[in-house]
């Protein structure tokens, strides 16, 4: 089955059939987890890095932030059977609007958190393509692991 | 250029905008009018009443009891909801078309334009604007120009994007180097063939660089729900993000990074609130 992650949305399964995808990130991050003996995946799709700018948004909608959608990622993978020293972590987005004055740099500033909340966890960030102006849309096939990254007006390439 | 003309006449090519719509918005000039109103004026018109049945009946929306005329809509859905409905669906025979010089597959133009639509509504308060109506308009309405500049920009897209990359302009400084014309400038032809107001053409020429145009609230709200809509990647293209800010202005309506993050939830908000809307034209 295709799974489709909306924005502040994830989705985490353990069927080979299935294969997660989230389309069109442009300063959001789809965050992709993958654990190969469970064959475990995860695919995050926040919008922010922070939840304390609403507390009362992230009751309602934790995955649209990076510190509550991405504990709540693994916790979701851990629950099928991945295990923490097993997973991979992929990352696409964090793309920014030309802006000089360096205020609305929301992309720059989610993925520092994904970064932040990784080694806080001990964890590294592997192959991503992040940054820059463009958009992107990425799959993630749960027989192999997988990821396919879309990138608007680029085509197709594999993380 | 031979290319502009080209461009030009193809702005002249267009269909007209429906006449309906006009007759819609010209009505919503008094705030105070009934759906009723509302609802006699479109009601000979097909594709806008079976556009409006098709959303209300979609599963999304909830409920058992099925729309079977605009009377029903309206007592099921509201005097509001049922405007911005008719409104999107004047529009939607242009802008649901796929937008291929952009990357844009059918559906995409018109997802972003109505989440643009409802933001610029949702915006409103922030910068003391009374007409949310005609907010919701120029948000629908703000990239028709892409529809006509795709086939060129299609052409040319490599040169465009080098342009773009290789000088840091913007998408659409490239798109007036490379062709003469932006899809901004384009737009802002077409609501003038379609006789439209000249703020609402102001606010869809200059989307992309309001110091430029007539200072207008509704300019401003229009700017600065386009760079969020950008800056979420919904419905975006191959330009991507490739668009400037003008965080001068915004600061002037006291938009600084935490007033951008919190316009960015509101664009979540609208999001999930429409998002059976979006879904059943999407």
């Amino acid at each position: 089955m295709r799974l489709v992650v909306g924005v502040g949305d994830l989705q985490v399964s353990g069927d080979p059939d299935d294969s997660i995808v989230t389309y069109s990130l442009g300063s959001c991050v789809g965050v992709c987890i993958y654990d190969p003996v469970a064959r475990v995946g995860g695919l995050l799709h926040y919008m922010l890095p922070e939840s304390k700018i609403s507390p009362e948004k992230a009751a309602a909608y934790p995955y649209m932030f990076a510190d509550t959608g991405i504990p709540a990622l693994f916790r979701k993978a851990y629950a099928l059977g991945a295990v923490k020293g097993r997973i991979t972590v992929r990352a696409a987005g964090g793309a920014e609007i030309l802006d000089a004055a360096g205020l609305f740099n929301i992309g720059k500033r989610n993925l520092l958190e994904l970064r932040k909340i990784l080694w806080q966890n001990g964890m590294m960030l592997g192959h991503s393509e992040i940054g820059g102006t463009v958009n992107r849309t990425v799959a993630m096939e749960i027989s192999s692991g997988e990821v396919l990254l879309k990138t608007s007006g680029h085509g197709m390439s594999r993380l | 250029m031979k290319r502009t003309r080209e461009i030009l006449e193809k702005v002249d090519a267009l269909p007209p905008f429906p006449a309906v719509i006009h007759k819609v918005l010209a009505l919503l000039q008094d705030p105070l009018v009934s759906a009723e109103r509302i609802v006699e004026a479109v009601r000979y018109d097909q594709s806008i009443t079976a556009n409006v049945l098709k959303v209300c009946n979609s599963a999304l929306l909830g409920g058992t009891q099925r729309v079977s005329s605009l009377k029903d809509a309206l007592v099921r859905i509201g005097n509001k909801p049922l405007i911005r409905v008719i409104l999107s669906a004047g529009g939607s025979d242009v802008l649901q078309k796929e937008v291929p010089g952009y990357d844009l597959e059918r559906g995409a133009l018109w997802r972003h334009s109505i989440l643009c639509a409802l933001l610029c509504e949702s915006l409103c308060d922030v910068f003391g604007y009374g007409r949310k109506d005609k907010a919701f308009t120029a948000g629908l309405l703000h990239d028709v120009g892409k529809v006509v500049l795709s086939e060129f920009v299609g052409r040319e897209y490599g040169k465009i994007r080098d342009a773009a990359t290789a000088a840091n302009f913007t998408f659409l400084d490239a798109e007036s180097g490379i062709l003469g014309v932006n899809h901004a400038e384009a737009g802002g032809r077409i609501g003038e063939k379609w006789n439209f107001d000249a703020d609402l053409v102001n606010a869809i020429r200059h989307h992309h660089d309001p110091a430029k145009g007539d200072p207008s609230a509704l300019l401003f709200l229009m700017h600065f729900s386009d760079v969020l809509c950008l800056t979420s990647g919904i419905g975006g293209g191959a330009d991507g993000l490739r668009y400037n800010v003008d965080h001068e202005l915004l600061k002037a309506h006291g938009i600084g990074s935490k007033e951008f993050d919190l316009g960015m939830l509101r664009l979540a908000d609208v999001e999930h609130d429409f998002r059976g809307i979006v879904a059943m034209y999407g």
